[in-house]
C-alpha cells in the first residue's frame, strides 16, 4: 500500500504542471468573464430596444404606431426629417437597429379599409445571435402594429364579437405525458427546462473522458520514452501496482480538472440563462415536472456519477495500452485517435439525435460502446430508469476489468517494451 | 569451505525477436565486488542482455541466477537485489533531484531510517549538492546521469546493472561517472555493464567479454585478451575475433 501510495504521488505531481494548470485556470476565468458579458448584453436586450421613426403622414398615424411599438417593448425616436438617408446615417451613428418609415396617406387608407405598408429600415452592424435577435423583436412589433389595426376593422365592421374571439376562436389546453405520468404545462418549457439542466453534464463528460484518456496515454509513452518505465519495472514494485497508481494518479487529477470545468460551465450558463433556473419561474416548472415525475433524486446522481467514473476508468485502461502502443510521446495523438472516435461517437449521437428512433442496429452499437452509458445516463436519470443505468454500470464495470486484466497482461510481459505501433513508412 | 553464490550467473541465454535471433548461447558470471563489461558495436545484444538480468525482459531459453536466485522463479525478490540504469534514460522532469531520490528511496526502502541512509548515499554519490533542490527538466546530461547513478546505486544492490553509463558525456562527466563506478565495486557491489567505449572498459572492467550479432566472441581480463590476440589494445583485439 505504501508503494502504490508513493506511486500516486508521483503521477499527480507528474501531471499537475503549471503547463497543465495555468491554462485550466485562464480557462474558468474566461468562461466566468464571457458568461459575464453575455448576461450584460441580456439584461441591455431586456430593456426597450430603439427604433427610429420618419412619420409622412398625419400625426395621429405618428401617435399610434409610437403607442403600439412601445407596448412591444420598443424605445420610439422621432427623426424630424423626410429623408430616409439621413435618417439611416443617424441610425447608424446612434447603434439604432431598424428605422420605420410611415407613408403618406397611411391612415386615410386605414379608414377606408385599404391594406397599406410600412417601410422597415434594418441598419445591420454586426451579425452576432443577440444583435439578429433585436431584429426579430421589430418583427414582432410589426405584428403588434398588424394585430392593433385588425382589431380596429374588426371592431368597426363586426361589433358583436371580441376581436380576439374572431382570430383565435379554438385555444388550447397542453398537457405533457411521460410514462403514467400527465402534468397541464407547455412542453416547449418542459423541453426547455430539462435541456438547459442536463446541456452541459455531457459536455464536462465528454471534456473530462477524452482528457483524462490523453493524460494517462500521454504519461505512459513519456516514460516509455524516457526510460523511466525500465527503471520502474525493474524496481521492487508490483506490475498491478504501477498500473492501478496509473489510473489513480490520472483518475484524480482528471476529477479536479473536471470540477475546475464545472465551475467554469457553471458560471458560464449562470451568465446565460441569468440563473432563471433558479428564479421563481424556474420553481414554477419545477413543480411540473415533479407532478410528471421528471426528478434527479441523490440516488439518480450517485448512480450518474458512478456511471462517469467508470467511464473514465475505462478511457484510463484503453489509454493506458494505447501508450504502450506509442513509440514516442509525439504519436500519442494517432495512437489515442480511434479512442476519441469512440467517445465521441455516441456523445453526438446521443446529444444530437433523436436516440430512440435511430436504427435497432445503430443503437445497439452506440450500447456496445462503454462511454455511451454515462451520456445515456443523464437522459435516464430524469425519469428514474435506474435499472438501465444499473446494467449500463455493470457493463462498463465488466468491460473495465477486461481492460485493466489486458494491461496487467502486456505489463509482465515483453511486450511493454516491444509493442509499438509504427507509423513510419516501411522502406 | 563455504559454498558463496555468484552475483551474477548466465547460463546458455537465448533471445529471439519474432524471427531475429538477439542473443544466442550466452552464459558467463560476476563475482562479488567485481565489475563485468559487455563489449561490442550497436545491436550486438548487449542492452537485450542487461534487460533480461534486469527482469524487464523474458529470454527464448536460458538461465539466469542473480546471487543463486534464478530471476523468473522469484522476480520480485530478485529485484531487491538488483538495481537497473538503462542506456540514455531521463527521470521525472516536474520532480526536483531530491523529489527523485525521495520517490525512488521510497519504494526500495522498507522503513524510515532505511530511507534516510539511501538518501545519504544517494546525495553523496550525485554529488549534486544544492541543484539537487532544483527540477530535473532544469538539469544538464551530465547532471541528470549522476542523478541515476546515485539512484541505481543508493540502495546498496548486490548487483548495478549500468547500460553504457557515459554514453554521449563529455570527458569531465564521464570521468567523473568512471570514477563513482570504480570506488563502489570496491564496497561489496557486484558491477555488470555495458559499452562500446573499448578505453572505458579496459579501465572499469575486472573482465569482460566481446559481443557481436547476439554472440560471445571472447572473454577474460583484457590483458589475457590482448596477449591472447597479440593485440596492443581492446579496439585491435575486438576487429581481429568479433568479425
Amino acid at each position: 500500500m505504501k508503494k502504490f501510495i508513493v506511486l500516486v504521488k508521483k503521477e499527480v505531481k507528474e501531471l499537475l504542471t503549471i503547463q497543465m494548470i495555468l491554462p485550466l485556470i485562464i480557462m474558468v476565468i474566461l468562461f466566468g468573464f464571457i458568461g459575464q458579458i453575455i448576461s450584460k448584453e441580456t439584461e441591455k436586450f431586456a430593456a426597450p430596444q430603439p427604433i427610429l421613426l420618419i412619420n409622412q403622414d398625419a400625426p395621429d398615424s405618428l401617435a399610434i404606431v409610437s403607442d403600439v411599438l412601445k407596448k412591444n417593448n420598443l424605445a420610439v425616436s422621432v427623426f424630424n426629417q423626410t429623408d430616409i438617408t439621413a435618417a439611416i446615417a443617424e441610425a447608424q451613428s446612434k447603434r439604432i437597429p431598424a428605422l420605420l418609415v410611415i407613408p403618406e396617406k397611411f391612415s386615410q387608407g386605414l379608414n377606408n379599409f385599404q391594406p397599406q405598408e410600412l417601410s422597415i429600415y434594418k441598419i445591420v452592424q454586426n451579425f452576432s445571435l443577440l444583435a439578429s435577435a433585436k431584429y426579430n423583436m421589430v418583427d414582432q412589433a410589426m405584428k403588434g402594429i398588424n394585430s392593433y389595426f385588425s382589431d380596429e376593422w374588426i371592431k368597426e365592421k363586426v361589433s358583436s364579437i371580441e376581436p380576439a374571439n374572431l382570430k383565435n376562436p379554438i385555444g388550447a389546453k397542453e398537457f405533457v405525458n411521460i410514462n403514467d405520468k400527465t402534468a397541464e404545462v407547455p412542453f416547449s418549457l418542459v423541453m426547455g427546462f430539462i435541456q438547459k439542466q442536463t446541456t452541459f453534464i455531457p459536455i464536462v463528460l465528454f471534456l473530462v473522458i477524452i482528457m483524462a484518456a490523453q493524460m494517462v496515454a500521454m504519461a505512459v509513452a513519456n516514460e516509455k520514452e524516457n526510460k523511466t518505465f525500465e527503471i520502474l519495472l525493474s524496481s521492487p514494485v508490483n506490475r498491478k501496482t504501477i498500473i492501478f497508481a496509473k489510473l489513480v494518479g490520472a483518475g484524480i487529477v482528471a476529477l479536479l480538472f473536471a470540477a475546475t470545468y464545472m465551475i467554469g460551465f457553471g458560471s458560464y450558463m449562470n451568465g446565460v440563462t441569468g440563473g432563471a433556473l433558479s428564479g421563481s419561474a424556474g420553481a414554477g416548472i419545477a413543480s411540473s415536472l415533479q407532478a410528471l415525475g421528471v426528478v434527479v433524486t441523490p440516488i439518480g446522481y450517485a448512480l450518474l456519477g458512478l456511471s462517469l467514473f467508470l467511464g473514465v476508468l475505462v478511457a484510463l485502461a484503453i489509454a493506458i495500452i494505447l501508450g504502450i502502443l506509442a513509440d514516442s510521446v509525439k504519436s500519442v495523438q494517432a495512437v489515442t485517435t480511434p479512442l476519441m472516435i469512440l467517445i465521441l461517437l455516441p456523445y453526438f449521437l446521443i446529444t444530437f439525435t433523436d436516440f430512440g428512433a435511430l436504427a435497432p442496429g445503430v443503437k445497439w452499437l452506440i450500447y456496445a460502446i462503454p462511454f455511451s452509458h454515462p451520456f445515456l445516463a443523464v437522459g435516464k436519470l430524469m425519469v428514474q430508469d435506474y435499472a438501465f443505468i444499473g446494467g449500463g454500470i455493470i457493463y462498463q464495470l465488466l468491460i473495465f476489468l477486461f481492460f485493466v486484466f489486458l494491461a496487467a497482461k502486456i505489463f509482465s510481459s515483453d511486450k511493454i517494451l516491444t509493442l509499438k505501433l509504427n507509423f513510419k513508412r516501411k522502406k | 569451505m563455504i559454498f558463496m553464490p555468484k552475483a551474477l550467473e548466465v547460463k546458455n541465454l537465448h533471445k529471439n525477436y519474432g524471427s531475429l535471433q538477439a542473443v544466442e548461447d550466452v552464459s558467463f558470471d560476476i563475482n562479488e565486488n567485481e565489475i563485468f563489461a559487455l563489449v561490442g558495436p550497436n545491436g550486438a545484444g548487449k542492452s537485450t542482455i542487461l534487460k533480461i538480468v534486469a527482469t524487464i525482459l523474458s529470454p527464448t531459453s536460458g538461465e539466469v541466477f542473480i546471487n543463486g536466485e534464478n530471476i523468473h522463479h522469484n522476480a520480485d525478490h530478485v529485484r531487491r537485489m538488483i538495481s537497473y540504469l538503462p542506456e540514455e534514460a531521463g527521470a521525472y522532469k516536474n520532480l526536483t533531484g531530491l523529489g527523485y531520490l525521495k520517490f525512488m528511496a521510497d519504494i526500495y526502502a522498507d522503513n524510515a531510517s532505511q530511507k534516510k541512509e539511501y538518501l545519504e548515499f544517494a546525495e553523496e554519490i550525485s554529488d549534486l549538492k544544492g541543484r539537487l533542490k532544483s527540477k530535473i527538466a532544469t538539469y544538464s546530461k551530465g547532471m541528470t546521469r549522476k542523478l541515476l547513478l546515485a539512484r541505481t546505486v543508493m540502495s546498496r544492490p548486490k548487483l548495478a546493472i549500468l547500460d553504457e553509463p557515459t554514453s554521449g558525456l563529455d570527458v569531465m562527466n564521464g570521468y567523473e561517472i568512471r570514477t563513482v563506478i570504480k570506488k563502489l565495486a570496491k564496497t561489496g557491489m557486484a558491477v555488470l555493464l555495458s559499452s562500446h567505449n573499448m578505453l572505458e572498459v579496459e579501465y572499469l572492467s575486472d573482465r569482460l567479454a566481446l559481443i557481436n550479432k547476439g554472440v560471445i566472441k571472447a572473454s577474460g581480463t583484457a590483458k589475457e585478451l590482448k596477449a591472447q590476440n597479440q593485440a596492443e589494445n581492446l579496439e585491435e583485439v575486438f576487429m581481429k575475433i568479433a568479425l
